[in-house]
C-alpha cells in the first residue's frame, strides 16, 4: 500500500496553537509521525535577562495564558528563596487558592477541547459554561479572568474580603454538582468511551524512561504530585489525595483530570474556610543577593521548574523555565504509532497540549 | 536515603577542590568535569534517582556550565563544566531517553556540541535563523545589532 | 442597472450579517485565544450575531489573529491571508498582535501583525475580553 503524509498544523481546527505534525499513513494506519515546535518561541528567557525582577513577573505570567498563575508563583518562590523571605501565611493561602482555581479552570478547558476534537460539541459547551463560574470567581478575587497579576515578590497584591469568601463558598458546591455530571458522562457515555478507550497508551516503564510528569504520568500508574511529595507554599497543612489510574490511555487521563478537579474544588473550600488572619505581603528588596535557586511546583499539566541565577543586581543573570508539556510531547510519536487516522485527534488532545508553555 | 547514597558515591568522582567557588544553591549539587557526566548518571540511576527535570545552560564570562537537575523526593544537580576549547559533552539519551528535547535545546541555544545527538532539524529556532546561539549573545534587547540580525 | 445595484446591496447585507471568522495564533500565549473560543460558548453565544468559527481559510471572511508574529509563523500567516478569498478583513486581537505587547524587542518576533498584513481593527488588552472582540466585529460590520 502506498504511503501518504498528512500535515496537521500550524493552522488546523484541532489546534489552538501553531505546532506542526506530519503524520505518515499507510492505508488508515499511522506508521510514523514527526513534530516541529518553535512556532511560539518568543525568546522569553533572553528577555528576562534585561528586565528587573518585578517586571519579569508580568513577563512570566504570559508564558502561557492557561496556567499563568502557577508560573508567577514558582518564579516568585525562587526570587523569595534568593532573598531569604518568608511570606505571610495569609498571602500564601491566597496564592494556593488561585492555584487550585486555576487547576479547575484548566482541566475543564481541557475536557471541552477533547470533546470538541472527538465531535461531542455538547460536552464542550457544558464544560466551558461551567468554567465561567470559576472565571467569575477568579475575576472577583484578582480583577482578571485569564491573567490575574496577583503575585508579587513578597506575597500577593490583594487581600480577600469576607464577602468574596462567602461568594466563593456559595459557588463552589454548584460547580461541584456540575463537575459530577461531567464525570458521569466520561464514566458512562458509550460514545465518549468508544472514542477514548484503548488509544494513546503509555506504559509505566515509558513514563520513567521519558521523565513524563503530570496527569499523563498519573494515568499510567506513577503517582507523583509535588503538592504532596515536595510541598511548596503551605500545602503541607492539607491532605492531598493523589489520583492514579492504571490503564494509561486517553480515557484514564480524562478520569484522572476530572477527579482532580473535584479534589481541587474541595481543597479550595478548605483553603477559604481555614484562611488565617494577618498581612498578605512583606516588603522585598529590589537588589537580590548573589546565588542560585531552583523552585518546583505542580501546574495543572505537571511539574514546572524555575531556575533563577542572581548576580547581586536588580536584573536576573539567568532564568530557566521548563514546563510540563515538553515532557509529554516527546512521547507523542510513540503514542500515535499503529493507530487509525480517526484516533489521532483524540490522542493529540489527550496529552493536553500547551505549546506556548513548551516553546516559551 | 537514595539521594544521600548517590551523593556519597558522586563525591568520589567530582571536582571537590573547586566546590568552595560555587554560588549558594538550595539543592544538593556536585561539580563534574565533562568527561565524567556519563559515570555520574549511571551512579544516579543505580541509586534509583530516575527523574531528570531539565538541563540548564549557564553562560558567564566565556565559561559554560550545564546543570542537570534531577529529583527523587529531593533535588540533586550535576554541574558539568564545559571546556571552551573542546565545547562538547556526551549525550545521555541512551541512559535517559527523556533528555532528548533538553539536549536539543542546549545545542540550539548555547552552541554546544553533544556527541551522538541527531540535530537534523531545528526545534525552537526558526528555519531561517542566522543569528548563532541566542543565549550566548550579550546583546541589549532592542539594540541596533539585534534588529539587523532578526530581519 | 437598478437590478444589479440591488443584487450588490443584498450580497453586501448578507455578507455583513454573517461574518465568518478564522482564528490563527501567530505565537501568542493563549490568553486571547481562550477568550476568543469562549465566544462560542453559551456564556457569550456569538452565533446569534451570525459569527461562525471556520476551520479553513477558504471559508472565512475575517482573520482574527492573536500573538506577536514569530519568525517561524510569518510566512504561514501571509500564506493563510492569501488563501482567503476577497473581500477579506483582518482583526488584530490583543496587545501582542497590535504592538508586540510584553514581548516587544525579543529576538524572534515582529512587533505586531501590521508589519506583515494590513489590519482593519485593533483590539487592545492583555488578554482582550470576549466583549471587546464582539465589539470589534460589530465595528467592522460598519466598514463592510
Amino acid at each position: 500500500m502506498s504511503r501518504v503524509t498528512i500535515p496537521i498544523g500550524p493552522q488546523h481546527p484541532l489546534l489552538k496553537e501553531p505546532v506542526s505534525f506530519n503524520i505518515t499513513l499507510e492505508g488508515e494506519n499511522v506508521i510514523d509521525s514527526t513534530l516541529r515546535l518553535g512556532y511560539v518561541h518568543r525568546g522569553i528567557e533572553k528577555l528576562a535577562e534585561s528586565r528587573s525582577y518585578v517586571k519579569n513577573i508580568t513577563l512570566f505570567e504570559r508564558v502561557c495564558g492557561i496556567c499563568s498563575h502557577i508560573h508567577t508563583t514558582t518564579y516568585c518562590q525562587a526570587v523569595e528563596g534568593l532573598l531569604g523571605l518568608e511570606i505571610p501565611r495569609r498571602g500564601s493561602y491566597i496564592r494556593m487558592l488561585l492555584c487550585e482555581l486555576e487547576r479547575i479552570h484548566s482541566h475543564l478547558l481541557w475536557l471541552g477541547v477533547l470533546a470538541k476534537n472527538i465531535g461531542l460539541n455538547t460536552v464542550f459547551m457544558y464544560a466551558w459554561r461551567d468554567r465561567e463560574i470559576v472565571l467569575d470567581l477568579m475575576e472577583e478575587i484578582s480583577g482578571g479572568r485569564v491573567s490575574h497579576a496577583i503575585n508579587t515578590i513578597g506575597g500577593v497584591r490583594k487581600d480577600l474580603s469576607s464577602t468574596q469568601a462567602k461568594k466563593i463558598l456559595a459557588d463552589l458546591p454548584v460547580l461541584a454538582a456540575r463537575v459530577r455530571e461531567l464525570l458521569d458522562i466520561v464514566n458512562n457515555d458509550r460514545s465518549f468511551k468508544a472514542r477514548t478507550q484503548g488509544i494513546g497508551y503509555l506504559s509505566t516503564q515509558d513514563v520513567y524512561r521519558y521523565c513524563v510528569v503530570g496527569p499523563v504520568a498519573r494515568a499510567s500508574g506513577v503517582g507523583v504530585d509535588l503538592r504532596r511529595d515536595a510541598p511548596y507554599a503551605h500545602y503541607h497543612e492539607f491532605d492531598i489525595n493523589v489520583i492514579t489510574m492504571q490503564e494509561g490511555d486517553v480515557w484514564a487521563r480524562a478520569i484522572v483530570r476530572i477527579l482532580e478537579t473535584i479534589e481541587s474544588i474541595d481543597l479550595s473550600r478548605q483553603i477559604v474556610e481555614k484562611l488565617p488572619a494577618g498581612d498578605v505581603t512583606v516588603r522585598a528588596n529590589r537588589k537580590v543577593p548573589e546565588g542560585e535557586f531552583v523552585s518546583r511546583s505542580e501546574a495543572p499539566r505537571g511539574e514546572v521548574i524555575y531556575f533563577v541565577k542572581s548576580d547581586g543586581t536588580q536584573t536576573p543573570k539567568r532564568v530557566k523555565v521548563r514546563t510540563p508539556t515538553l515532557t509529554a510531547l516527546i512521547t507523542l510519536p510513540m503514542q500515535l504509532e499503529g493507530l487509525q487516522m480517526a484516533d489521532v485527534s483524540a490522542v493529540i488532545a489527550g496529552v493536553d497540549l500547551c505549546i506556548a508553555c513548551a516553546d516559551r | 536515603m537514595t539521594i544521600c547514597n548517590a551523593l556519597c558515591e558522586l563525591k568520589n568522582i567530582s571536582m571537590t577542590e573547586e566546590e568552595d567557588l560555587l554560588p549558594s544553591f538550595n539543592e544538593n549539587q556536585v561539580l563534574l568535569a565533562s568527561g565524567q557526566l556519563l559515570e555520574a548518571v549511571v551512579i544516579l540511576l543505580k541509586n534509583d534517582v530516575k527523574h531528570l527535570s531539565t538541563i540548564t545552560g549557564v553562560y558567564q564570562e566565556n565559561k559554560l556550565q550545564l546543570l542537570y537537575h534531577f529529583w527523587q523526593g529531593e533535588g540533586i544537580t550535576l554541574r558539568v563544566v564545559i571546556d571552551v576549547t573542546d565545547n562538547q559533552v556526551d549525550s545521555i539519551t541512551d541512559l535517559i531517553p527523556g533528555a532528548l528535547f533538553y539536549e536539543r535545546e542546549i545545542v540550539e541555544m548555547f552552541g554546544v556540541k553533544i556527541k551522538g545527538l541527531d540535530m537534523a532539524t531545528r526545534m525552537f529556532l526558526p528555519d531561517n535563523w542566522q543569528g548563532g546561539a541566542p543565549m550566548r549573545r550579550k546583546l541589549e534587547v532592542g539594540s541596533e545589532e539585534e534588529m539587523q540580525e532578526i530581519k | 442597472m437598478k437590478g444589479k445595484k440591488l443584487i450588490k446591496e443584498i450580497i453586501r447585507w448578507a455578507r455583513k450579517k454573517s461574518p465568518w471568522i478564522l482564528h490563527f495564533n501567530s505565537g501568542g500565549c493563549n490568553g486571547c485565544d481562550i477568550e476568543l473560543l469562549s465566544l462560542l460558548t453559551p456564556h457569550m453565544d456569538v452565533e446569534r450575531l451570525g459569527i461562525l468559527k471556520e476551520s479553513s481559510p477558504r471559508h472565512a471572511d475575517i482573520l482574527v489573529c492573536t500573538g506577536p508574529v514569530t519568525a517561524q509563523t510569518e510566512s504561514r500567516l501571509v500564506r493563510i491571508y492569501e488563501q482567503m478569498p476577497a473581500p477579506k478583513w483582518v482583526i488584530a486581537a490583543g496587545s501582542c498582535s497590535c504592538t508586540g505587547g510584553v514581548f516587544a524587542g525579543a529576538y524572534n518576533i515582529h512587533d505586531g501583525i501590521d508589519n506583515v498584513l494590513p489590519v482593519d481593527v485593533y483590539i487592545p488588552g492583555c488578554p482582550c475580553r470576549p466583549e471587546a472582540i464582539v465589539d470589534a466585529v460589530i465595528k467592522l460590520q460598519e466598514k463592510m
